[in-house]
């Protein structure tokens, strides 16, 4: 099934990126957060350390709200927000709360490798002073050796109290979710401000924003949508600063998903492409009539380029950028299965090997002129020069040396086995023969 | 300092107006120094306009600032006080400065301001003349460049000889430099270049880079010579009468090679003529079968470039070799043609103690034999540092530029009659041969 798949694909690439996009809130209409004392509300009687999130190497302190918390009080923030900088918490581990995933319903729902979880949380700072707060959940196997983790955090001032969510998959095996709230900063201790943590586990990935799936098998390029909630999308803007877009494979709305064509993104508008004929650094195309545009519903995805969109290349550089309320976002870009492209496996089929080798002779010294950058690596200019040239044959072979062993064939050059040698090779290939054929099916 | 500099600037300007004419510093010969004052051994110990109490070189007059030495071995200025060393490898680090530097060496950071860039401290050396003047105009003509090069403990400044090839007019035709390679002990650095035909003289400078603080770049026995390209660089003999071209190497030394381009930009080449190694299939040049095993003619070739590659090995070509690579040159055509090759680097062991171009287990067991006698602990250090390496020439290429030399089928003596039919069968038998083939 689709959403199975692209949850699986998402799983690998999120895990393997270490990814977690912060953005808009998300619709936590699924389970139940998990994190005890969320709001930091429960202190103890004594020293006033936060309860609850005791299962790191540090306790962790308080403010009360609205007197140091930039745009404060939180309005559904209680008395008490946590603070990074008492005792100076700036590193994952310390105030923590492991959160036992091992049984339950989480737990099937883990094994079954469908699992996600939701993350969100409260931000703010103390003035314009630059520290800011970090959430980060670990997931830990029964060992508590970490599976793949995920940190927000805004990473700059904020104004005021900010929500921040992002989810992904949950790695097989995980047993426990270590939930750790620390700051950073470089002006003074870290005021990094963190109030109302929400972790759960859903059965369903929720993205903050609409991503954008680029196959490696094949180039093609699928935009969906897996926020939670329909998301309006009145323009958008592709780009690869290495060129490795192919116009002439793409699937615009413009054409197939518009007014005046599908209809399955924006029924009532006709779009207009913009990218200029030719073009292999930007796709892009928008809703020049009214500006409205239309919209991808919760899991709607549409092909947006057919094999080749994206030509293979080991830059993935792709940046999604779309208009969506009248705002600029940034999308998420997925490169998906195989792994990353290595400089010199030219033509792309994962090993630097003699074919990729026929292809960069075969184009030495060949006018490269008009093509994009990425075009003109994959025939062989390995230093975006538009030349195949001697750096390029340089940049091959120790690529090729480095996949193969530098002085490989030297060594097998040398090792020319003596006389003797050979004739025991040749008498046992003389006994091999008749065996292979005897194992062939008779006729 | 400020007059001498002032009249320095005003002998600078003077000659790039063309109102001063470049003193000459001695006739140019081949193969010997031409530069004067080359070990900064010649200095006024009374000078004291330097910093760091450096004392004034002489001789070094050409640029727009004066430049000033450390010693070696804190030899007294004029007021008594010992000049300093601040070398990597020098007294200063508890070393030895080579042998044959003498007490003073040139360091770019004693002159106020700095010398940071060439033509700030410089020497013009006069090579419009002599034999080196003839060799020039002919376009083989090369320079040799080589020096002693420190710099200030570790901290990653380097120092800069640099060549500029002035014209008649004094405008620059070309350069070429060599530059500190390590951020150690005094070293020895060399390179070579072609110089440009129209080159009358090369102006010698001394520069730092400063990586951190001032550019502590510290240069010694400079040493600048011309020399016949060939004994440098391989080059192609073109027969503008047949169009036949020859690889040859008079350089002395066998050359490892996994590379050469040969271009034309007037499309002066035949590339149906052209021979390759790939078409001849010999012993030490063998043709590859499209993997990479052998030498493989570009895709892209044509009369504009002509170029092979090898990728999985190399090829040396020996001293004096002159290898045919066919009728590549089309008679007639612009004589414009351009030759370059890749040069692999070559791996040097110093623990191959039975000469058999590794290291492997046999040197160690000669190590063994000849502890205490031919061997030492030092030698034991380096079996380990290279065991499993293997030594000759490897790796990845660097791009040379050699040259070209025309000839015509008119210059070579004429055979007499008999000698011409016999040459002129044996012709026609090769050629029946290769028509076979």
């Amino acid at each position: 099934m689709k959403v199975t798949d692209l949850r699986r694909k998402l799983a690998a690439a999120l895990v393997a990126g270490g990814m977690l996009m912060p953005g808009a809130a998300l619709a936590a209409d699924l389970q139940t957060n998990l994190a005890l004392n969320p709001g930091f509300e429960n202190l103890d009687g004594t020293d006033s350390h936060i309860l609850d999130w005791t299962d790191g190497t540090g306790l962790g302190y308080t403010y009360a709200s609205g007197v140091y918390d930039n745009g404060g009080p939180l309005a559904s923030g209680g008395n008490f927000y946590f603070t990074s900088n008492n005792g100076d918490v700036v590193e994952p581990g310390v105030v923590s709360q492991s959160i036992d995933l091992s049984s339950g319903a989480s737990a099937t729902l883990i094994a079954s490798g469908n699992a996600a979880y939701g993350l969100n949380g409260f931000f703010s700072t103390y003035l314009d002073n630059n520290d800011f707060g970090f959430l980060q959940v670990d997931f830990l196997d029964s060992g508590s050796s970490t599976l793949g983790s995920a940190v927000l955090g805004p990473g700059a001032n904020l104004q005021t109290w900010t929500l921040l969510a992002g989810g992904g998959p949950i790695p097989i095996g995980t047993k426990t979710a270590l939930v750790s709230v620390y700051g950073g900063g470089t002006d003074g201790g870290p005021d990094g401000y963190i109030d109302n943590v929400d972790f759960r586990v859903t059965d369903e990935v929720i993205l903050p924003v609409l991503d954008l799936r680029v196959d490696r098998n094949d180039g093609s390029l699928i935009l969906s949508n897996q926020t939670g909630g329909p998301v309006n999308i009145s323009g958008y803007q592709l780009t690869s600063a290495f060129e490795g877009l192919d116009p002439n494979n793409w699937v615009s709305i413009a054409d197939n998903y518009d007014a005046d064509s599908g209809g399955s993104v924006d029924s009532a508008n006709v779009w207009s492409q913009l990218t200029q004929a030719g073009a292999h650094g930007d796709l892009s195309e928008g809703d020049l009539e009214t500006g409205s545009g239309g919209s991808l519903a919760h899991t709607q995805s549409i092909n947006l380029g057919n094999l080749g969109t994206w030509i293979r290349n080991p830059n993935e550089d792709l940046v999604l950028q779309y208009l969506s309320g009248g705002n600029v976002v940034t999308g998420i870009v997925n490169f998906e299965d195989l792994a990353p492209f290595e400089v010199g496996d030219l033509n792309t089929d994962g090993i630097i090997d003699s074919n990729d080798w026929a292809v960069l002779r075969s184009n030495q010294h060949t006018d490269l002129t008009g093509k994009s950058l990425a075009e003109a690596y994959r025939l062989g200019d390995l230093t975006g020069d538009l030349q195949n040239n001697h750096p390029d044959f340089v940049a091959f072979k120790a690529a090729y040396d480095a996949a193969n062993g530098q002085g490989a064939f030297v060594a097998m050059v040398a090792s020319v086995p003596e006389p003797s040698t050979i004739l025991l090779l040749l008498t046992s290939g003389l006994f091999m023969a008749p065996a292979v054929r005897r194992g062939s099916p008779r006729e | 300092m400020k007059v001498t500099n002032w009249r320095r600037k005003l002998a600078a300007s003077l000659v790039a107006g063309g109102l001063l004419i470049p003193g000459t510093v001695q006739a140019a010969d081949l193969d010997v120094n031409l530069v004067v004052n080359p070990g900064f051994e010649n200095v006024d110990i009374n000078s004291s306009l330097g910093g760091y109490n450096a004392v004034e070189i002489q001789s070094w007059t050409d640029g727009t600032e004066m430049g000033f030495a450390y010693s070696h071995d804190g030899s007294l200025d004029g007021s008594g006080t010992a000049i300093p060393d601040y070398a990597n490898g020098g007294i200063y680090t508890g070393g030895t400065p080579p042998t044959g530097t003498g007490s003073f060496y040139f360091t770019s950071n004693a002159t106020p301001g700095d010398i940071t860039q060439a033509g700030q401290f410089s020497q013009n050396v006069d090579v419009s003349t002599g034999a080196a003047g003839t060799l020039i105009a002919t376009g083989e003509g090369a320079i040799k460049l080589s020096a002693y090069f420190s710099s200030f403990l570790t901290n990653g400044d380097f120092g800069t000889l640099h060549i500029d090839f002035l014209d008649g007019s004094s405008n620059s035709l070309g350069s070429a430099q060599v530059s500190d390679s390590d951020t150690t002990n005094w070293t020895l650095d060399s390179s070579a270049g072609l110089i440009p035909v129209g080159t009358t003289t090369a102006r010698v400078s001394l520069f730092g880079t400063p990586l951190s603080g001032g550019p502590d770049g510290y240069i010694d026995n400079v040493d600048v010579q011309i020399t016949n390209a060939s004994k440098l660089l391989m080059f192609m003999e073109v027969n503008t009468t047949t169009g036949v071209a020859t690889l040859k190497n008079e350089t002395g030394t066998s050359i490892p090679i996994d590379y050469y381009e040969i271009t034309s930009a007037g499309n002066a080449l035949d590339s149906t003529g052209w021979s390759s190694f790939q078409d001849q299939n010999l012993a030490d040049f063998p043709a590859g079968n499209g993997s990479g095993n052998g030498w493989e003619e570009a895709g892209g070739s044509s009369d504009g470039v002509l170029s092979e590659s090898y990728l999985t090995n190399n090829s040396s070509v020996a001293d004096q070799a002159a290898i045919g690579l066919g009728a590549l040159f089309t008679p007639g055509d612009p004589q414009d043609l351009e030759f370059r090759y890749g040069v692999v680097g070559t791996t040097v062991l110093n623990a191959d103690f039975d000469n058999d171009n590794d290291a492997d287990g046999n040197d160690f067991l000669q190590w063994q034999q000849g502890f205490g006698t031919t061997f030492d602990a030092t030698d034991l250090a380096n079996w380990q540092a290279e065991f499993g390496s293997v030594g000759g020439p490897g790796g990845t290429s660097t791009l040379v530029t050699g040259f070209v030399r025309y000839v015509t089928s008119a210059a070579t003596a004429v055979p007499e009659p008999t000698s011409v039919i016999l040459v002129g069968m044996g012709l026609a038998t090769i050629l029946a041969g290769r028509r076979k083939k």
